[in-house]
């Protein structure tokens, strides 16, 4: 448990919220995908991050002295959830994706929860620059005490 | 820590630390590891002197990794370089603070 720990713990942070933040790049940019590639050929589906706290032992020592002491997580995306509700439906007759009433199912995208989502990643992010920045501030004056 | 001041406390110091397990200043040569196993200084420098080049190699890796489009983690680069950057900074301190030591033997007089 090193100063380095919590550089690496800021470091899952960063990862996470930049992962977040593709996703939300991601769904902005299908707001209005009717069509999808593949097996699933739908409409675009909203995706979101789902989160998990890991523990941030590699070697057989950090895993002995996690186990005896407090644990430190760090963060990382586990894996990507796909929202399955069905999208608005938008009477557009002439759509090549339009079914037989007319109606062209849309994306179950919300630009303003994208939006919030953005906000949410972004700050997160800077949260964990600073954090990065404290740590380093914190080694740097450690090492004036010897002046 | 010029003159007077460095020599004068020198006793003291000996006799605080003489109790913790680890620092011992009246046996000089050898100083116990984490491990336990007995180790001369200028092994433990070596040491850490080699941590501290895998720092500056491992932020030579990230920065070239970057610029050759391999990685795509800024964040992760900088964190390296960080990390090479204080390990440097603390084995600079070591080595101004092996030197002061040298120097104030030097100037002792009998």
């Amino acid at each position: 448990m090193d100063f380095f720990t919590g550089l690496k713990i800021a470091s899952t942070g960063l990862s996470v919220q930049r992962t977040r933040m593709n996703i939300t790049a991601s769904n902005l940019a299908n707001v209005e995908t009717t069509r999808t590639d593949g097996p699933e050929s739908g409409p675009y589906r909203k995706r979101s991050a789902v989160v998990t706290a890991v523990p941030l032992s590699e070697t057989f020592d950090e895993v002995f002295g996690d186990a005896l002491h407090d644990k430190t997580h760090g963060a990382a995306v586990s894996y990507i959830h796909k929202d399955e509700t069905t999208g608005r439906l938008q009477f557009d007759p002439d759509h090549p994706d339009a079914n037989q009433e007319g109606y062209v199912e849309m994306p179950n995208v919300n630009p303003i929860d994208e939006m919030v989502n953005m906000l949410t990643s972004q700050r997160s992010y800077d949260a964990n620059v600073t954090a990065v920045r404290a740590i380093k501030g914190m080694a740097q004056s450690a090492l004036e005490i010897g002046d | 820590m010029a003159g007077p001041m460095g020599l004068s406390q020198l006793p003291n110091l000996s006799i605080q630390t003489e109790s913790r397990p680890g620092v011992r200043l009246g046996h000089m040569a050898k100083t116990e590891g984490p491990s336990g196993v007995q180790k001369s200084f200028s092994e433990f420098l070596d040491a850490q002197l080699e941590d501290v080049n895998m720092a500056q190699v491992e932020a030579d890796k990230a920065v070239s990794a970057m610029a050759t489009g391999r990685s795509h983690n800024i964040h992760e680069m900088m964190i390296a370089l960080d990390k090479a950057d204080v390990s440097f900074r603390l084995a600079t301190k070591v080595r101004n603070k092996a030197v002061e030591a040298y120097q104030e033997i030097m100037r002792m007089q009998f």
